[in-house]
């Protein structure tokens, strides 16, 4: 375990040796060990640069993205990227999640092609990495993967989206009516998702939508939002219309 | 081999019982192979100086029987329909100068060709072997018992003229063969050995030819020319005919695919089965002749090969120029008539076809809903509409054969897919890739044209392989790499070491290189198409596939799958120029390397003591 003060000290030198090790696992043990010291970092690189195998290429990468130094991210960046690529999915996946840890712009393209990975779980890493660095070039290509069903598109989208965003969500009729649900389910679940008539206007696509998924958004909303809002309000009626046509 | 068999221990048979005909025309002991006398019964034949239809009016006509027991006559010339008659018909169709004949239920029936009436009916004896007709006269060959005959009928009124009988055979196999006959002559094939060429208005016999290479087992007749052949090539009739040989006479074997391996030159004439239509009319080598002095028949430039629904024609040493493929149905007649190759489909469609081409020159249809068994093409000579400029190019209709959907005829999409591969260019190369890409494709068919592609070597086809190599999007939208990934690849390998690399467009190379470049980072690339694609990036060379190449080695170097792939290791290992110093210095670091795959290890250690 190394403790907070270890940003302060020099990485050990046994975990130095033991990341440059022919023994995987003690490396990739390493490799955690020397994620708080900012001099191992070079030698974190190193062994991405040098070529790693897929454990120990996810070890330093969390290593990397651990506490992520701003001065370094565009090295760190550039050691990472090619493992976005690695033909191990579990690889790309800890790869773009690191890249997203980093924020670094050179990492955008890289995320904004793994939302075309052929694994789910990478596209999903690839979404929340879009999502979290807010990378504005990521909305169009993960419209094209809603409109596919996406689930990676659901929630990044949902995370990603304003007022206007969520409108065009609405209105993306060739996207499959369960992935809009779902998706405008998580815009109206969002706190940070403002102003009211926004949610109104999100309640209102929802009320459209003849998914369950829409129907449960609208009832957990309309259960939990403050009851001074006329956006509860609206979903309220929404519900109470609902039922009296026999939806459940 | 089995008729050879079969017919000497007939023949034997006939010895040793000393049978004879019936008026001694076939007999065992007569004289044969004559040139004198050959020439003197060519001579009597009385042919018109053209090419032209038996039929007296001369033009061009056919005459078709229905799977709803009827005959529909056309006349091509005028495009309309003569006449259609109910008409159990159970022969072929035999066309006379103002007659048609064949046989309709028990009987050998002739009905009037301006009309469709029966004109005369005339009792068959015993089963039927095959019909033929003159201007004047129907030939009736028939066997029963051990006898054969051969009946002249005559043409107006149904009148025996003449009958000849023939014994010998045995065993249940006709002494004769069904007849042919033009010009006052009739050829009568006579155990399998000789062709009787008797006069037509008395029956007598004028000469015969015997064959001393082969069997005879076919005849053919048109207005101006006769052939005989078996299965392995045919004869033109002519005075070098009496040398009864292959080198002596005028023959040709024509060069005829392996696909197509039930074509034949006519049918047999000794099957009694054959005297109706069948399968083997959809399976015929068609052609014209020119006469000759000496040396092998000669072809009339090419011949063609109806198969079911296609026409393949080929120049007269056997290279393929042209394809023609009938939709949908199958041709169920198709005849040369020296200026077109002219044929009919079961649903009643007529197409005639440019020699040279393959263009289409004229269609005509015999009627809405007609079903046709068979046809009589009385067509000798004609020449329809002039040629349009071009027929459809041979690789397209190749690449449209071999995509075609009818399942039964994969031996024929072999030919197109062979036939495709052996044509450079970037047209062959793409019809090719569709056939492999072709999901109702069957898979030795998508196997053979992936193969084709593969062992492409032709830098012309570069640009349509780099647009092989191409990502395309499943139907969720994420993008795959392509099937013929791997084969277009390895034909881009080849096909820029090989002679003529230098030929391919520096631009396209480079297209080339960034594709393939773009596969060492894509997921989800198997190994065997990994592998080729850096084989082909090496083959095309430059300093950033070397880059390339040391970035993905040095990714891969201590995977514990790919790194370990024997295949890969060779492949990477053998792609790296350890002149390079980026390449060198990835192969040096993989052997300091602990964690670098063993295998791997050793053979970037033995590329660097190179």
């Amino acid at each position: 375990m190394v403790g907070s003060a270890a940003a302060d000290r020099r990485a050990p030198a046994a975990e130095l040796a033991a990341l440059a090790s022919g023994d995987v696992d003690a490396a990739a043990q390493a490799a955690g060990a020397l994620a708080a010291y900012p001099d191992a970092r070079p030698a974190l690189r190193a062994v991405l640069v040098d070529g790693a195998p897929g454990p120990l290429a996810i070890a330093v990468a969390g290593a990397l993205a651990t506490k992520p130094i701003a001065a370094q991210a565009t090295s760190d960046t550039a050691a990472l990227a090619p493992y976005a690529h690695h033909r191990k999915p579990d690889v790309r996946a800890a790869a773009i999640g690191a890249l997203a840890k980093l924020g670094d712009a050179t990492a955008h393209v890289v995320i904004i092609a793994a939302l075309r990975d052929p694994v789910a779980s990478v596209r999903a890493a690839a979404g929340a990495a879009a999502a979290k660095n807010k990378i504005a070039a990521a909305i169009d290509p993960l419209f094209a993967r809603l409109a596919h069903g996406d689930d990676a598109a659901v929630h990044a989208l949902a995370a990603l989206a304003d007022r206007a965003l969520a409108a065009r969500i609405a209105n993306l009729r060739e996207a499959p009516e369960a992935s809009r649900a779902a998706c405008l389910g998580e815009i109206l679940a969002r706190p940070d998702f403002d102003p009211d008539p926004a949610r109104v206007e999100v309640i209102q696509a929802l009320a459209q939508l003849r998914d369950g998924a829409a129907w449960s958004a609208l009832a957990d909303y309309a259960s939990a939002a403050p009851k001074n809002r006329p956006s509860r309000k609206a979903a309220e009626q929404a519900v109470q219309a609902h039922g009296r046509q026999g939806g459940q | 081999m089995m008729r050879n068999v079969l017919f000497a221990a007939a023949l034997s048979l006939a010895i040793a019982s000393g049978a004879c005909g019936g008026k001694a025309v076939f007999s065992l002991s007569a004289e044969d192979n004559n040139a004198a006398a050959l020439d003197r019964a060519l001579a009597r034949r009385a042919l018109p100086a053209q090419a032209r239809p038996v039929n007296a009016s001369g033009q061009p006509r056919v005459f078709a029987v229905t799977s709803a027991r009827g005959i529909v006559a056309f006349d091509l010339a005028g495009d309309r329909a003569l006449w259609t008659a109910t008409a159990d018909v159970q022969s072929r169709l035999v066309v006379g100068g103002d007659f048609v004949v064949a046989r309709e239920g028990a009987a050998i029936v002739a009905r009037d060709q301006a009309t469709g009436k029966v004109r005369w009916s005339s009792a068959l004896r015993g089963e039927l072997i095959g019909i033929a007709a003159d201007a004047s006269r129907a030939y009736v060959v028939s066997q029963a018992g051990d006898a054969a005959y051969v009946v002249a009928l005559d043409g107006r009124d149904g009148a025996t003229r003449w009958s000849n009988e023939a014994r010998g055979r045995g065993g249940g196999q006709p002494a004769l063969g069904a007849p042919a006959a033009h010009g006052g002559v009739v050829y009568v094939p006579y155990l399998s050995q000789w062709l009787a060429i008797l006069d037509g208005a008395s029956g007598a016999a004028l000469t015969r030819v015997r064959g001393i290479d082969e069997e005879i087992g076919t005849v053919r007749a048109t207005s101006t020319a006769a052939y005989f052949g078996s299965k392995q090539g045919v004869f033109r009739l002519d005075r070098r005919s009496a040398t009864g040989t292959r080198a002596g006479a005028s023959y040709r074997q024509v060069a005829i695919p392996g696909e197509l391996e039930r074509t034949s030159y006519g049918r047999d004439v000794y099957d009694a089965t054959q005297a109706s239509y069948g399968a083997g009319d959809r399976a015929r080598v068609v052609w014209t002749s020119l006469p000759t002095a000496s040396g092998p028949l000669q072809l009339d430039g090419g011949y063609a090969i109806h198969y079911l629904r296609f026409v393949f024609g080929f120049d007269e040493g056997g290279a393929l120029r042209w394809a023609y493929s009938q939709p949908r149905v199958d041709l169920v007649a198709v005849e040369d008539t020296g200026r077109a190759i002219v044929g009919v489909s079961s649903a009643g469609e007529v197409v005639a076809l440019d020699r040279a081409t393959g263009a289409v020159r004229a269609r005509a249809s015999l009627g809405r809903g007609v079903s046709l068994i068979g046809a009589a093409l009385d067509v000798d000579g004609w020449a329809p509409a002039p040629a349009s400029p071009e027929g459809e190019p041979l690789v397209t209709s190749l690449g449209n054969i071999a995509r075609d959907r009818d399942a039964r005829i994969d031996g024929v999409k072999q030919l197109a897919v062979r036939a495709l591969a052996e044509r450079p260019g970037g047209e062959a190369t793409a019809a090719l890739l569709a056939v492999m890409s072709d999901e109702r494709a069957s898979p030795a068919i998508q196997d053979l044209a992936s193969s084709s592609v593969a062992s492409r070597r032709d830098p012309a086809s570069v640009e349509v392989l780099v647009a092989a190599l191409a990502m395309r999007d499943d139907e969720d939208g994420i993008p795959k790499p392509p099937s013929s990934l791997g084969v277009a690849a390895r034909a881009i390998a080849r096909s820029a070491t090989g002679e003529g690399a230098a030929a391919i467009d520096p631009a396209v190379r480079d297209r080339a290189v960034v594709a393939l470049r773009g596969y060492l980072a894509t997921p989800g690339v198997a190994v065997a198409d990994l592998v080729d694609a850096i084989a082909a990036a090496v083959a095309l060379g430059g300093p950033s596939v070397q880059l390339a190449l040391a970035a993905h080695f040095a990714l891969y170097h201590a995977d514990d799958e790919l790194g370990e792939d024997p295949s890969w290791q060779q492949a990477i290992v053998r792609a790296l120029d350890p002149q390079q110093p980026t390449s060198r210095a990835v192969l040096e670091q993989a052997v300091r390397d602990p964690r670098t795959q063993p295998g791997l290890a050793a053979r970037a250690k033995a590329a660097l003591a190179k």
